[in-house]
């Protein structure tokens, strides 16, 4: 091995701990576990308690608007005190960049929440924003993958290919995939995603989460 | 001609190149973190940061928060010499392309 090579494996290696040194977990193990258990909580409370014939429209918007604030809450108090543990600024690099990559899929999110909100009007159901839902967050998590760990990148692909597979079902499905589907079935979409998806990832990540792989 | 021997001798061992360039990547860090991160026993990472510290490129914190703990930071003159180190390294493959 020449100089020349010595000098580029050393620059490599300082390059491959830098870049495990500063890998960022945007949500940890126990945010995930308590999203997870907080989504299937909340399908089985909103199917036991909404009369099929009743008008989902804002009680499907309320219980996952509380759902997203209790999780967001409780992802916020891990990463405090996780930079804390760190003996890092809350706000630190690696926070702000996490944010900046998030921020333009949720925003999408945001916005068609916001005219779902306004407006209980087809095309914009139940069905086609819980679907946007999990495809603007599984493009969040993605966004993120460049200093996500492998996990929390598999799980964005996770939620992504759900919510295209729903969409290209609509396009290729005789009887109208996403029509035939009602509030009461686009909960159990959720659940699947969400809920399931979110507690595979905290069992998967939890043994190595303090390791921070 | 650029060389080996042009790199500072304090930073170019791979223990302490490894403390360094984790140094450089968070204001400080904690000895345990240090430990778990390297995966070096006590003595060889007591030995690598004692020499990083008489040579003027680590400080050291010692505070009582639910136990005591140890934290390192790179200093000014440590962080200069780490940068120095790296341009070093990358004039070394410059001038083998060229």
């Amino acid at each position: 091995m020449n100089e020349q090579e010595r000098a580029e494996e050393h620059l490599r290696t300082i390059r491959r701990l830098m870049e495990r040194a500063t890998i960022y977990r945007a949500i940890s193990a126990p945010t995930a576990l308590a999203g997870g258990l907080l989504s299937l909580a909340a399908s089985c409370f909103w199917i036991a308690n909404t009369p099929p014939e009743s008008d989902p429209h804002y009680s499907f918007l309320l219980v996952w608007l509380l759902v997203f604030v209790l999780t967001a809450g409780t992802n916020t108090v891990f990463l405090v005190l996780d930079a804390k543990n760190r003996n890092e600024p809350v706000f630190s690099p690696s926070m702000k960049a996490a944010f900046k990559a998030l921020a333009p899929p949720f925003l999408v999110a945001a916005i068609l929440t916001f005219l779902f909100a306004v407006a209980a009007s087809d095309p914009l159901n139940e069905a086609t924003l819980s679907v946007t839902w999990a495809i603007c967050y599984g493009l969040g998590l993605l966004a993120t993958a460049h200093f996500a760990p492998r996990s929390l990148t598999l799980l964005g692909w996770g939620f992504l290919i759900s919510g295209l597979a729903a969409v290209i079902a609509v396009r290729f499905s005789s009887n109208h995939f996403l029509a035939m589907l009602d509030a009461r079935n686009t909960v159990l979409f959720m659940a699947w995603t969400f809920g399931l998806y979110h507690l595979l990832y905290a069992v998967c990540t939890w043994p190595r989460a303090e390791t921070g792989t | 001609m650029l060389d080996f021997d042009k790199l500072d001798k304090t930073i170019h061992e791979k223990g302490r190149l490894a403390i360094m360039t984790l140094l450089a990547t968070r204001p400080s860090w904690a000895f345990q973190d240090l430990k778990a991160e390297l995966k070096m026993s006590d003595g060889n990472l007591i030995t690598h940061l004692r020499t990083l510290h008489q040579g003027g490129y680590v400080a050291v914190t010692k505070a009582m928060l639910d136990r005591p703990q140890t934290s390192y930071s790179l200093t000014e003159k440590g962080r200069s010499a780490f940068q120095d180190y790296l341009r070093v390294l990358e004039q070394i493959v410059k001038a083998g392309k060229s």
